[in-house]
């Protein structure tokens, strides 16, 4: 059996991805002289009215806040749809969550607007409806994903329901979930640039500026953090799906 | 000791089984055989309340289960089905610590005690305990299997066509190896298969079903020997008598005596005696001198010799 320690070791490297990350948009400067080489003839090549690192800050607590609200409400749906009690609910979880998808988040944002006004709670409704569903049908389809004999063997050598939740449907669900989150973690990390149209920060604010203003220095500082941003949460999660299951990807 | 008293199942339908009685004797290796669908998984499942019984009663060490707890009934239940059912998240060696582990069992202790029976299976543990399930080829897996039942040392073992699934090679293997580890380990099991050859090899007493009801109840030679009815007839087949052979060693067939100048080649005393039988065959109308353990000639066998059987 591999020792602790080697099971961890594959995360260093998206630890030194995160913080080569921060390095970046901590480089005002930088930004502004690669930006105005780029760009010789836009006036303004980086956002002025606040610095790249609070904008990404801004992102990632928006992103992070939504991710939280989707975690605890996608675990907690795919257990109770897959439980006994929750069962006839399961086609109904599975299309409401669905339905959330299918919405663009443009729509949801402008639908949430007048419920609860200009702000940052519209835009994690938003975030939020969109990124349920990745979740919540991963941890359904791990849930329900151990085999028949498998269930059936560990109720004959005595396991009570709980016991087979916690010691074989859950640890047996990681893997499905995992990649539940990774789906919902990139999509809310892509879709959060949309949060300025309802007057919140983050990394869309200079994408949505240079859009109006046709300069493609602002829309580039924007997009190419969340482009870096969405890839190093993907790398992230991938990684620790195979730390946190050394079981389903050894061979 | 385990008991049906007149069990009655059925789902809704047309009873799967009809008034049972039937009782396994403490420490006896007894088999549930017959046609699929005749409702001996059914039965066996009967034990551990993974089903309930429609009418009648099941006492295990004379006590119904049905006023036992579930769980803590199937503790005392060893458990092996056919797929095996291994947790696929767990090693080779979590997976037999599962269910000391949930009953408390201290952390040494019970990984002692998987390792012993690790071993005791053939698998070294220093190769495999770290292995995960989908690393082993099926056999292997059924050991686990098998040790996993008897970690928690349950006085009785409920296996439902443990080695179904295997190959020829590995069932007879594991059929030999679990023999062994019936008489070290003298536990109570109800076993069911479908293989008759299984059913002789391994078992103290056989309970032929067919339609619901036993047919017969009796010890492998006398099934074989005297089946009840056509049906038990038919089922143990045409091949019984050499089925029976199986049972016997070349000893109780041969003519003993001294060994002949113009045998055709020597066969062990203790061989089973369809295998001697298959070599004559094979060698045309001749003689085979039978030796011991020693290599000492203790009599001869001849085609003719098999007539008396």
């Amino acid at each position: 059996m591999k020792g602790t320690r080697g099971r961890w070791q594959p995360l260093l490297g998206p630890l030194l991805g995160w913080l080569a990350f921060f390095a970046l948009v901590s480089a005002q400067q930088g930004w502004k002289a690669a930006l105005s080489r780029l760009f010789p003839q836009v006036s303004t090549p980086v956002f002025e009215r606040e610095t790249l690192w609070s904008l990404t800050w801004q992102h990632l607590q928006l992103t992070g806040l939504s991710m939280l609200l989707v975690l605890v409400a996608g675990l907690t749906l795919g257990v109770w749809a897959t439980r006994r009690r929750g069962q006839p609910f399961l086609p109904l979880v599975g299309n409401l969550t669905t339905v959330g998808q299918t919405f663009p988040p443009v729509a949801v944002l402008f639908l949430a607007l007048p419920i609860l006004g200009f702000g940052p709670r519209a835009a994690i409704l938003a975030l939020f409806a969109y990124a349920l569903l990745p979740v919540t049908r991963g941890v359904m389809l791990g849930l329900q994903s151990v085999p028949a004999d498998v269930q059936d063997a560990a109720r004959g050598l005595g396991l009570s329901e709980r016991e087979r939740l916690w010691r074989l449907e859950w640890p047996a669900a990681l893997p499905s979930t995992l990649a539940g989150i990774r789906t919902a973690l990139v999509l809310t990390v892509a879709t959060a640039t949309l949060a300025p149209l309802v007057g919140t920060g983050g990394l869309g604010v200079p994408i949505i500026a240079g859009l109006g203003a046709d300069n493609l220095a602002l829309i580039l500082q924007g997009a190419v953090p969340v482009a870096l941003l969405a890839l190093l949460c993907d790398w992230t999660l991938r990684v620790l799906e195979r730390s946190l299951t050394p079981w389903a990807t050894q061979t | 000791m385990i008991e049906f008293l007149n069990v009655t199942k059925s789902f809704g339908g047309p009873a799967v089984l009809h008034d049972i009685s039937l009782t396994v004797p403490r420490g006896e290796l007894v088999i549930l055989i017959g046609p699929s669908g005749c409702g001996k998984s059914t039965l066996l499942r009967l034990v551990n309340r993974l089903l309930e019984p429609t009418s009648g009663d099941i006492r295990v060490g004379g006590v119904s289960v049905l006023e036992q707890d579930p769980v803590a009934l199937r503790r005392r239940l060893g458990y092996v089905i056919q797929s095996v059912g291994l947790f696929p998240h767990l090693t080779v060696q979590e997976n037999v610590e599962l269910v000391p582990s949930i009953s408390g069992v201290a952390r040494e202790a019970r990984a002692a005690r998987a390792r012993e029976l690790l071993s005791l299976m053939g698998l070294e543990p220093g190769q495999y305990a770290g292995r995960y399930p989908r690393q082993l080829s099926g056999g292997q897996q059924q050991r686990v299997g098998i040790a996993r039942a008897l970690a928690a040392d349950p006085e009785y073992l409920l296996m439902d066509e443990p080695f179904s699934a295997l190959d020829p090679v590995t069932r007879t293997h594991l059929q030999e190896q679990f023999l062994t580890l019936k008489r070290e380990i003298g536990k109570t099991i109800l076993f069911v298969t479908h293989d008759v050859d299984e059913a002789v090899r391994l078992g103290d007493r056989i309970c032929v079903l067919g339609a619901g009801a036993v047919q017969q109840y009796a010890p492998p030679e006398e099934v074989l020997r005297r089946p009840a009815n056509d049906f038990v007839a038919s089922f143990v087949g045409e091949g019984r008598e050499l089925r029976r052979l199986g049972l016997r060693p070349v000893r109780a067939v041969m003519r003993p005596g001294a060994g002949s100048a113009e045998a055709l080649g020597t066969v062990g005393a203790d061989l089973p005696a369809d295998q001697a039988l298959s070599r004559l065959l094979g060698a045309g109308d001749g003689v085979l001198n039978v030796v011991d353990a020693g290599g000492a000639v203790v009599g001869t066998l001849r085609l003719a010799d098999f007539g008396a059987a």
